[in-house]
C-alpha cells in the first residue's frame, strides 16, 4: 500500500506529496551507519529520496535534508532524545522536537545561491567544483546564514549547538543521528514476522516501520 | 580525517568548545567563567576564610560551632572528593570497554562480556552518583545550620547569593582542611585503598571499602530533615534526577575519531525497542515447555493433596456423626469445583494454601463457610422474589 504525505520543500517553495519510507530502506541503513560506511549512508539516503520524490535530481542537500527529516517525523519518532549532563554533571535527557528543526530550515536563506546537491562529500574540492565558489565566498554565506537547528537550556550541558550549514556535513550527520537505532530490534521484528506470521521478506521490505510497528502492537 | 574534509574547510566552531577531553565539564557562560576564576584564587578554603566571609555579610555565628560546621563540611567534603575521583575512574574504564570495538567482533560472547561489564559500570555509576549527592546535600544543610543560627535582624536579609557562593566555594576547591580533623586515621587509610584494582576490576569495586566508608558516614552525620527540605527552597537544581534509562540500553555513539562534526558529540538515546507484547508471547513460547512440565507436576502435587484431603473428610466424617449429609457434601461440592479450575488451569505452586486449607478442613471452617454461602444464596433468592 502506497502511502503520502505532504512535505514542504525549500528550494520549490511548494507542499509536494511524498511517498512512505520503507522498513527494507531503514534497515539498510542502519546497517551502513554501524560500520560507518558513509558514501553508502550518503547513497541510501539518495535512495530514499528519490523513492520517496519523483524528479528529485534538482533538490538540493537542504531539500533533502526536509524530505528525510520529515520521513522520520512521519514513520519514526518525531522526537530525539539526547542524552547530556545538568550543571551538577548528573545524566539527564533532551528532547528535540524534529518538526521544529523542520521550521527552522525554513528560515535559511539561499537566493540566488548554489547549495550542493549532495548530503555527503568526503573532499571540499568537490563542492567547490559544483558550486563554482571560492571558499571564502561560501564561508561568507555561512556567516550569513548561521541558524541554529534546536536551542539547548543553559542547564544542560554536552550538547553542542548545531547550525544549519549545508557544507560541512553537518546535515548528513545531523540525520545520521536521527536515523540511527539499535539493529538488534529490526532483526527481531524482521524474526518475528517471517517465523510467526509467515510474511515474506519483500514485504516486510516493503512496509513502513510504522505500519509495521502498528501490526505487531496489535497482534 | 582527511586534511581537505569539508567539516574542517567550512564547519562553524561551535562557541561553547567542547573537546572529547572536557566533556564533563561541559560549557559555561562568560558569567560561570568569571566566578570560577574567583574560586581558583582561593583554592583552599580555610576557617579564617569562611569566617572572613561571614563577617562579610553581617553574619555572626559561634566560634566553637563555626569550627564544628567547619568540621562537618571537612568530612563530607572528603567523601565527596573520593566520590569524584572514582566517578572519574569508572568513566575512564567505561571509555575503555566501549572502545574495544574488536574485541566485541570476535565473537558473541566476548561481545555480552564488554556490555555486561559496561553496564555493571554504569551502575556503580548511578550509585556513585547518588552517593556523592547525598554528601553534597549534607555540606548544603551544614551551611544553612550556620545560616539559621544567625538570629540578628540581618538573618532576614541574608540574600540567597551569600549562601551560594559559600556554597561554591566549599564545593569547587579539592584542598580544604579540617581545623580539628575528626580521626585523621580514617581518612589516610581510606587514601591508602588500592585504587588501580578499582579500574581494573569494577566487579571488586563495589563490595570492597567503600560500603564500609559509607557506614560509617552515617553514624558520623544524622540525618537533618528539617533542614534538608528548608535547604531545598533555595536550592532549585534537580538533583536525584538520575536517569537510569542509559543504564539498560547503551546508547549509540558516534566516535569523535571519525569526524570532528559537533554533531558528533551528541549522544542520542535509543529509545526503539521491540513491542513489548509479541516479546512477550516470544518469551512464552520459549517457556511453554517448563510451563507444561510445571503443570504436570502440579496436577501430581495436587491429586495428591486431594488424596489426602479425602482421606481427612473421611476421618472428620466418622467424627461427625452428627452431621452426616453435611459432613459428606463439603469435601464433593466446593472443593471439586476448586481442584477441577486448579487441575485446568494451573498457575503457581501454592504450599502455604494447601496447608491452610489442610488446617481449615480439620477446623471445620470450610462447613462453616459452606453453610454461610447456602444462607446468602437462600437470602438472594428471597430477595429476587421480592423483586
Amino acid at each position: 500500500m502506497d502511502f503520502f504525505t505532504k512535505c514542504h520543500i525549500p528550494s520549490i517553495g511548494k507542499e509536494l506529496k511524498i511517498n512512505k519510507l520503507c522498513f527494507g530502506d531503514y534497515f539498510q541503513l542502519n546497517s551502513y551507519i554501524i560500520n560507518k560506511d558513509f558514501e553508502n549512508i550518503n547513497e541510501t539516503f539518495e535512495s530514499i529520496c528519490e523513492k520517496s520524490l519523483k524528479n528529485s535530481q534538482n533538490l538540493t542537500n537542504l531539500d533533502k535534508f526536509v524530505i528525510l527529516m520529515h520521513l522520520n517525523c512521519e514513520y519514526l519518532e518525531p522526537i530525539l532524545k539526547l542524552s547530556a549532563k545538568d550543571e551538577d554533571s548528573n545524566p539527564i535527557t533532551y528532547e528535540v522536537i524534529l518538526k521544529n528543526v523542520i521550521k527552522e530550515s525554513k528560515k535559511y536563506n539561499f537566493d540566488n545561491y548554489t547549495i550542493p546537491r549532495y548530503l555527503y562529500y568526503s573532499d571540499a574540492n568537490d563542492i567547490l567544483k559544483e558550486t563554482g565558489k571560492n571558499v571564502e565566498e561560501i564561508k561568507e554565506h555561512i556567516e550569513k546564514n548561521k541558524i541554529l537547528m534546536f536551542e539547548v537550556p543553559e542547564i544542560i550541558k554536552n550538547v553542542p549547538k548545531v547550525y544549519f550549514n549545508c557544507f560541512d556535513n553537518s546535515l548528513f550527520h545531523f540525520l545520521k543521528l536521527v536515523y540511527s537505532t539499535n539493529i538488534k530490534n529490526l532483526y527481531k521484528k524482521i524474526k518475528t514476522l517471517k517465523k510467526d506470521y509467515n510474511f515474506l521478506l519483500s514485504e516486510i521490505y516493503e512496509m513502513s516501520p510504522k505500519e509495521m510497528d502498528m501490526f505487531l502492537n496489535n497482534k | 580525517m582527511e586534511k581537505n574534509a569539508p567539516e574542517n574547510v567550512f564547519g562553524i566552531a561551535d562557541d561553547n568548545n567542547i573537546s572529547s577531553a572536557n566533556k564533563g565539564a561541559g560549557m559555561e557562560s562568560s558569567e560561570d567563567q568569571s566566578k570560577e576564576n574567583i574560586l581558583l584564587e582561593n583554592k583552599e578554603m580555610t576557617l579564617d576564610d569562611l569566617k572572613s566571609h561571614l563577617q562579610k555579610n553581617n553574619i555572626t555565628v559561634n566560634e566553637q560551632n563555626i569550627k564544628n560546621y567547619y568540621n562537618e563540611i571537612v568530612d563530607n567534603k572528603k567523601y565527596v572528593t573520593e566520590y569524584n575521583k572514582e566517578i572519574k575512574k569508572l568513566e575512564e574504564a567505561k571509555k575503555e570497554f566501549s572502545n574495544k570495538t574488536e574485541e566485541r567482533k570476535m565473537g558473541e560472547d566476548s561481545n555480552k562480556l564488554i556490555t555486561s561489564k559496561i553496564s555493571q559500570i554504569e551502575k556503580q555509576l548511578a550509585d556513585l552518583n547518588v552517593e556523592k549527592q547525598k554528601k553534597e546535600d549534607n555540606i548544603k544543610s551544614t551551611i544553612n545550620n550556620i545560616f539559621n543560627e544567625n538570629k540578628t535582624e540581618n538573618s532576614k536579609n541574608v540574600n540567597f547569593e551569600t549562601k551560594n557562593t559559600i556554597l561554591n566555594m566549599v564545593l569547587s576547591d579539592e584542598k580544604t582542611n579540617a581545623v580539628e580533623a575528626k580521626e585523621p586515621e580514617k581518612y589516610i587509610e581510606k587514601e591508602n585503598t588500592p585504587k588501580e584494582e578499582v579500574v581494573k576490576e569494577e566487579e571488586k569495586f563495589s563490595s570492597a571499602p567503600k560500603e564500609e566508608v559509607i557506614k560509617e558516614e552515617k553514624f558520623s552525620s544524622a540525618p537533618k530533615e528539617e533542614v534538608i527540605k528548608e535547604e531545598k527552597d533555595f536550592l532549585s537544581a534537580p538533583k536525584e534526577e538520575v536517569v537510569k534509562e542509559e543504564v539498560s540500553d547503551v546508547p549509540i555513539k558516534e566516535s569523535s575519531n571519525t569526524n570532528q562534526n559537533p554533531i558528533s558529540n551528541i549522544e542520542k538515546v535509543d529509545n526503539s525497542s521491540v513491542p513489548s507484547k509479541y516479546e512477550e508471547k516470544s518469551k512464552e513460547k520459549e517457556g511453554g515447555n517448563n510451563i507444561a512440565s510445571l503443570s504436570e507436576e502440579m496436577r501430581k502435587g495436587f491429586e495428591s493433596v486431594l488424596n489426602a484431603i479425602q482421606g481427612i473428610n473421611k476421618r472428620s466424617s466418622e467424627q461427625q456423626k452428627e452431621k452426616p449429609q453435611e459432613s459428606s457434601e463439603t469435601p464433593k461440592q466446593p472443593q471439586p469445583q476448586g481442584a477441577s479450575d486448579v487441575q485446568d488451569k494451573p498457575k503457581t505452586p501454592q504450599k502455604n494454601y494447601i496447608e491452610e486449607y489442610r488446617e481449615s478442613l480439620r477446623s471445620n471452617a470450610p462447613i462453616n463457610g459452606f453453610v454461610g454461602i447456602k444462607g446468602l444464596e437462600l437470602k438472594a433468592n428471597n430477595i429476587g422474589s421480592y423483586l
